[in-house]
């Protein structure tokens, strides 16, 4: 086989797993821009191939006989079925190996590629505002493949620089909102930063591989911009004038012949998954602080802002500690020394034992402290962060609140910010403490002997490379690994919730869930057996035994041959048997802290989240009895291409009902929370006697407008504080006047503690009970305007009547707005609107539209709901 | 002894056994090399490297078999691992079979899902990664202290007085530790449930301009929040200083009695030495358990769940002999019923009435009567507390549970579909019934239509838990299912909002077909459904207010009446 050099070696050492690809077909995109289809039997067997993963090839050096050298090139169009795959190649004079190998490649060929240590394309997560992709003809295929890995819906712009008349013919793969710019090279460097125009690029992402000095070029300028370095991902493709021949050379980057060169990194930048951590760590750092402080990838590193100095600062103080911890086992080498050298009978050995008994007092002491002061500044720090939260749950628009932003919102305020406390209390200390000290030793120990020191590090150099193999090993079946996690997770929820079923036909779901169960183990098994050896391998170089014997194998020729002195054994056999497995550990700790890192992001996120505009000077409403609500020419879409209102002009009466009505998706919904300001409209205006809703303070836009909805929030709290909400100053006899109303006293009166009984804790309400609760909290709150969900009525058969009557209690004298389900219930409603795909296509009286032809008039008969009656 | 808990899962005694002594061989060589250090340091440092040659080949011998030991403890742990792994989670789902439904409360729902998704491969982990270095760990240091009382009895006795203080050292940093984040938990959990209920009011509170922290529910949780979390520094600063400062006391102790044996005289400063280092090695082992108690912990966690399964009541079976349906006793009959999830408060509270072959019996009441739990009680999801549930002649509970579950046909609101196609749900009711039988038992539950408008028709795949269908969807499925089986005995729960007015007609108009052949159970909220039945049981309170044919009832003007004209009325309510 033909030498790959210093980085094959490497590869190898590592477990790089080679497969053979044959060529298929050969297929001439442009004039110098080649598709080749290659039969791939084994590469599938692998790690999953993701979009834009790339591999490792492996071509002869034309130049250099006998010498075989890598390039990283991107899978395109992987078929798992046929195991066929494409990779693209620019044909260039002068050609490097790669491009050379590819002009001559006929059906047959074959080419030896490795995916080792190759990543692919993952877009990040939350999805950015844009992709800014920069490149040229080199790294299109790259390109290529993370334009259709892209959400249709994102917003994608193409710089890519033009170095040959031809280059414009490649194909560039379409996107729906994607803008491609050829750049032509003009020889100047920066041409390419230069095209990238200056504008707000907050929350974009950039990928950029191009030449090398332009990737230069446009990486500063991208830092210029206010990219965060998390939100750049930048690696040169090739050099200009370097490796093959003179002149234009247009060899696809680092095509320099392998040997003793550090810098054979992939071609290909792996952008998946970087740590978000790794720039929120770096918080303001640099003079783009400012620049990008409108990043949403900065919010965790904004949120820790006030914590970086004060963490620095512990950090080095736990450094500090645990040199202190480590002092005592340097006395204990003093001890031996001069056990050694004066026998027992040595001066100060009591004085060695005093010294290292107040080091102990003295470093526990300063950990004892550290940790207390770690715990003061996290609940000062925890305390703020919640109240952040709090407060800014109060400025987001009500349209926020949906079940999984809840989960966000209880995400941040529990398990985020458990994170954070950990991240403050225990793992910023736990990281440095693990890694001072072993490194502490080693550099100790190489001062001592730095050839005995040497030797200690061979345990964990071959843990490294024993365990970097194994991983390579599992690549295919740690992503297998995942998908049985998923699947089985899911089963077994719907398992255990669907027991009931699952017990009437046992032989169904409970046979196949435990077959599924089985599968997994063996799937499990299959992967782990074979591994078993080299973990407990893995396992036993790192033992402490295993350095010990080590040091006295090395250390006593070298004792012996006057390399070094017997008593500098003693260091190593103190201190030198367990640092490997400390400096290990470390790593584990690390963990933790990327967890905190992606937390404090998580929380940062939710603190940046677009706010509703509060009025500067909020319009008070006139001093009326009843209120106007008129909506004109308004428009709404969840999503700007996607309107769910367009052009509606309406009116709700004071003292009447009005039900909007319409098939599922109509936009009844959305319009009723629009009039409570749960967004703002796109188009036109909503208005309360004329006052625009934007207009209006919160408090007065909510006093002004109720609603009932058919999902029932009850606090934690007594019947009377549920009710009274909205009018904490309420009397007694308020509250229990509303409660009689909406006819839930009597169940109240049977409470243990009446109105003062804790909802939740010994008192549970039933649905339709609930619902009455929050009507009569309705009917204190008295807005004059009430949105109304008509579906409440569904919940709890047996008190229907009960929720209906207090519903009619609550109605009277209000502009009432009601999202009818039941068209029989709202016969009688004082205007009816029918919606439809986000119109009003009719409004009337329940007999004026029945009487005509059209949407109304057959949603009625559709639904020809008959009166249940005894026959 | 948390590892004999683990150990005692496995089912093979033999290779528990094996592992065990493994176990102990490889302690016992460690402690063995360590204990090799003494003479091989004493030669090393008073005579020079050539006298310890002999000494450091021994030392080399012993690492080699400690390896060789290691290595087959390794095996052995991974075979008990992979036993484990393969066979515990099986045995969670048979034990799971067998378990009253009542024990399910949503935290060992929750519990119960984690053990059947993670039981096994934790187990085999912990087994394999954890109780072999840790077992290691214990076993070890009391062998060096034993051997150095060979060398020098003095410190062989501080070596084992120490150890077990080390090991109290960190048992109590562990629960320094853990009381200080349960207490974190606690209040963490407290502040965030309200904060989660403050986005949840968020309207109301607005409206009364309440939404700051300051002297409101939220505010003052918080604030408790960061009161709990200073007291914890109590609880985390023992925690993190106390084994630390033990291992580093026993350490000097150690030290300070060799020097001593030193100073007297009775050994010689390189033996002195010697015997430091393997003190340093004799504490070692406890840093190693130190750093691996999390993971011990989260693997007593997992112990737990499995256990909690595991160690569940289930289901007893009475009978010596299963018995066999008596096909001229009635369909169900139930006499004074008492049943009650919580001691003390009975669901149930003495309920007899019979169901008569062939005929629909309509069981009504307001919500929380025990409409449901009657239906669960028949099919033995719940053993009744007194009073018996005889079906087809005999208790329940002297059925076979398989016999009994193959007489019942059971409709609940919750629908379990598994994920594969559409066709092998309804195949469940009857797994050898013709195709024909299927289809026409998919028609029956108005499947027909779904199944037509799907593109992949009858292999349509539900997806998990049914995900691609509809509630009313799904709804069907089950009564097509149900209609499959034919079974004598049905139990309908009407689901309230699954299927549209148009549907419901037709399923009970096919449920109705097999009338005269099948008795019926349905919990009623539809007036039509519940006219039409043969028997009306009204519950209240746990008890049957009233029983009768429907008209009866009515003519009666007693509780059912009043319940019917209040149906009435919100069936023809208008809301103006």
């Amino acid at each position: 086989m033909a030498s790959r050099g210093y980085a094959g070696a490497m590869m190898k050492t590592f477990g790089a797993v080679e497969h053979t690809l044959t060529v298929a077909a050969v297929d001439d995109v442009t004039p110098h821009y080649r598709r080749i289809t290659f039969d791939a039997p084994t590469l599938f067997d692998g790690q999953p191939i993701e979009p834009a993963s790339w591999v490792r090839l492996w071509v002869p050096d034309p130049r250099r006989p006998g010498r075989e050298h890598q390039r990283g090139y991107t899978l395109l169009d992987p078929d798992p079925e046929t195991r066929r795959v494409s990779i693209e190649f620019l044909i260039h004079e002068p050609a490097g190996p790669a491009s050379a190998w590819a002009a001559q490649a006929g059906t047959g060929d074959t080419v030896q590629v490795t995916r080792w240590a190759s990543g692919h394309f993952a877009p990040p997560d939350p999805a950015p505002d844009g992709y800014l992709l920069v490149g040229d003809a080199a790294s299109l295929p790259g390109i290529n493949a993370i334009l259709a890995a892209l959400p249709d819906t994102a917003e994608v712009r193409v710089h890519l620089e033009r170095h040959q008349e031809h280059d414009t013919l490649i194909p560039v793969t379409p996107h729906p909102r994607a803008t491609v710019t050829w750049q032509p090279a003009t020889g100047d460097p920066a041409a390419l930063a230069d095209a990238i125009e200056e504008r707000d690029w907050s929350n974009w992402y950039a990928w950029v591989t191009a030449e090398s000095a332009a990737t230069k070029h446009v990486r500063a300028r991208l830092k210029d911009l206010g990219f965060p370095r998390g939100d750049a991902k930048a690696r040169a493709y090739w050099i200009r004038g370097q490796a093959m021949g003179t002149g234009r050379d247009h060899t696809p980057g680092e095509e320099t012949p392998t040997t003793g060169t550090t810098r054979n990194h992939p071609a290909t930048p792996t952008a998946a998954g970087a740590p978000a951590g790794a720039s929120a760590g770096r918080a303001g750092s640099g003079g783009s602080a400012a620049a990008s402080a409108g990043w949403r990838s900065r919010a965790g590193a904004r949120l820790l802002a006030p914590l970086r100095g004060r963490l620095l600062l512990a950090g080095a103080f736990q450094a500090v500690v645990s040199l202190v911890q480590l002092a005592p086992y340097l006395l204990l080498v003093e001890l031996c020394r001069r056990l050694l050298t004066a026998g027992p009978q040595a001066e100060g050995l009591a004085g060695l034992g005093v010294g290292a008994l107040a080091l102990m007092g003295g470093g526990a002491a300063l950990a004892g402290l550290l940790v207390a002061a770690m715990h003061v500044l996290d609940a000062r720090f925890g305390h703020r962060v919640r109240a952040d939260v709090v407060g800014k749950l109060a400025r987001l628009p009500l349209g926020w609140f949906t079940e999984r932003s809840s989960g966000r919102v209880k995400q941040a305020v529990q398990d985020d910010a458990e994170s954070v406390h950990y991240l403050v209390t225990h793992a910023v200390l736990d990281v440095v403490a693990a890694l001072v000290a072993p490194l502490a030793v080693l550099v100790y120990l190489f001062t001592v002997s730095p050839a005995l020191a040497a030797v200690l590090l061979a345990p964990l150099l071959a843990y490294l490379v024993m365990s970097a193999r194994m991983v390579q090993a599992s690549a295919a079946e740690l992503a297998g690994f995942t998908v049985w996690e998923r699947r089985v997770g899911a089963e077994a929820v719907s398992y255990v919730d669907g027991l009931t079923v699952v017990r009437a036909y046992d032989a169904g779901p409970a046979g196949g869930f435990r077959a599924l169960l089985g599968e997994r183990a063996r799937f499990l098994e299959r992967w782990q057996r074979p591994l078993v050896r080299r973990r407990t391998a893995v396992d036993l170089v790192t033992r402490p035994l295993t350095s010990l014997l080590l040091i006295v194998v090395a250390g006593a020729p070298m004792a012996a041959g006057g390399l070094l002195a017997t008593a500098d054994l003693l260091p190593f056999l103190l201190l030198g048997a367990t640092f490997g497995s400390q400096l290990l550990a470390a790593a584990f700790g690390l963990g933790s802290v990327r967890d905190a890192l992606a937390a404090a992001r998580r929380i940062g996120l939710l603190l940046v989240e677009p706010e509703l505009p509060e009025p500067r000077l909020p319009r008070p409403l006139p001093g009326a009895a009843g209120r106007t609500v008129r909506f004109e020419g308004v428009g709404f879409g969840y999503d700007a291409r996607r309107p769910v209102l367009s052009g509606v002009d309406l009116e709700f009466a004071p003292g009447t009902v009005t039900a909007l009505v319409g098939p599922s998706g109509a936009g009844k919904s959305t319009l009723a929370a629009l009039l409570a300001r749960f967004h703002d409209v796109d188009a036109g205006r909503i208005t309360v006697d004329g006052v625009d809703l934007r207009e209006l303070s919160q408090a007065e836009l909510h006093r002004t407008v109720g609603f009932v909805f058919q999902d029932v929030s009850l606090l934690r709290a007594s019947v009377h504080d549920n009710i009274a909400l909205a009018r904490p100053n309420a009397s007694r006899e308020e509250v229990e006047r509303v409660a009689r109303a909406a006819h839930v006293h009597d169940r109240i009166a049977r409470l243990p503690d009446g109105y003062d009984t804790v909802l939740g804790e010994r008192a549970r309400l039933s649905g339709g009970e609930a619902q009455r609760l929050t009507i009569a909290r309705a009917l204190l709150a008295d807005a004059p305007v009430l949105v109304l969900d008509e579906a409440t009525a569904f919940a709890d058969p047996e008190s229907e009547h009960l929720v209906q009557r207090a519903i009619s209690e609550l109605v009277a004298g209000r502009t009432v707005v009601v999202i009818a389900h039941r068209l029989h219930t709202i016969t009688g409603a004082d205007a009816i609107v029918v919606l439809d795909g986000g119109r009003v296509v009719q409004r009337g009286t329940h007999e004026t539209l029945l009487a005509a032809p059209g949407l109304y008039r057959d949603l009625w008969q559709a639904a020809a709901a008959p009166l249940e009656t005894l026959t | 002894m948390m590892i004999f808990d683990v150990l005692r899962l496995a089912g093979d005694r033999a290779a528990v056994v094996r592992y065990l002594v493994l176990l102990v061989v490889s302690a016992a060589v460690r402690a063995g090399a360590v204990l090799t250090l003494v003479p091989l340091l004493g030669a090393l440092f008073s005579a020079g490297p050539g006298a310890a040659a002999g000494w450091i080949a021994l030392l080399a011998a012993l690492v080699a078999a400690g390896w060789a030991a290691d290595r087959a403890v390794a095996a052995a742990g991974f075979a008990i691992g992979f036993e484990l792994l393969s066979g515990m989670e099986a045995r969670v789902v048979d034990r799971l079979q067998r378990i009253p439904l009542g024990w399910f409360t949503a935290g060992r729902r929750a519990e119960a899902q984690r053990a059947l998704t993670s039981s096994g491969r934790e187990l085999c982990q912990g087994v394999a990664h954890l109780l072999t270095p840790v077992a290691g760990a214990l076993i070890t240091p009391p062998l060096i202290g034993a051997g150095l009382l060979l060398v020098a009895w003095p410190l062989g006795l501080v070596a084992l007085a120490a150890a077990p203080v080390l090991l109290g050292a960190m048992w109590a940093s562990g629960r320094c530790l853990r009381a200080a984040d349960d207490a974190y938990t606690a209040a963490s959990a407290e502040a965030g449930q309200r904060v989660i209920e403050l986005a949840q009011a968020q309207p109301a509170l607005r409206a009364a301009g309440r939404t700051g922290v300051r002297g409101t529910a939220v505010g003052r949780a918080l604030d408790r929040q960061r009161s709990a979390a200073l007291r914890l520094i109590g609880f985390s600063l023992p925690g993190q200083v106390l084994f630390g400062l033990a291992t580093q006391a026993a350490l000097l102790g150690l030290v300070a009695t060799a020097v001593v044996l030193g100073v007297t005289g009775e050994l010689g400063g390189a033996q002195v030495v010697a015997l430091v280092i393997v003190a340093v090695r004799f504490a070692e082992p406890f840093a190693t358990l130190a750093e691996l108690s999390p993971a011990m912990e989260a693997l007593r966690g997992t112990l737990t769940r499995v256990r909690s399964v595991l160690d569940a009541p289930v289901l007893g079976a009475d009978a010596p002999a299963p018995v066999v349906p008596d096909p001229g006793a009635p369909a169900l009959e139930l006499r004074d019923v008492r049943f009650g999830h919580e001691p003390g408060r009975d669901v149930l509270a003495g309920v007899s009435f019979t169901v008569e072959r062939g005929t629909t019996t309509a069981i009504v009441g307001p919500s929380g009567a025990g409409k449901s739990t009657l239906l669960a009680l028949v099919a033995r999801f719940h053993e009744a507390r007194e009073g018996s549930v005889l079906v087809a002649g005999h208790d329940v509970r002297r059925y076979d549970p398989a016999a009994l579950m193959g007489g019942l046909g059971i409709v609940f609101q919750d629908v379990y579909l598994f994920d594969a196609s559409l066709y092998d749900n309804v195949r469940l009711g009857d797994p050898d019934a013709p195709d024909e039988r299927v289809r026409e038992a998919a028609s029956a539950a108005r499947l027909d239509e779904v199944i037509e408008r799907l593109p992949d028709g009858w292999d349509t795949r539900v997806g998990e838990r049914g995900a691609a269908l509809s509630g009313g969807e799904r709804q069907r499925v089950s009564i097509a299912r149900a209609l499959l089986k034919d079974a004598p005995l049905l139990l309908l729960d009407e689901a309230t909002a699954a299927l549209d007015a148009a549907n419901e007609r037709a399923v009970v108009a096919a449920l109705e077909s097999a009338a005269g052949r099948r008795a019926t159970v349905v919990v009623a909220h539809r007036l039509s459904t519940i006219a039409r039945a043969d028997q009306v049981v009204f519950l209240e309170d746990g008890r049957v207010a009233e029983a009768g044919a429907p008209a009866e009832l009515l003519a009666r003007g007693g509780r059912f009446a009043a319940y019917w004209r209040q149906r009435e009325q919100a069936a023809a309510w208008t809301l103006a």
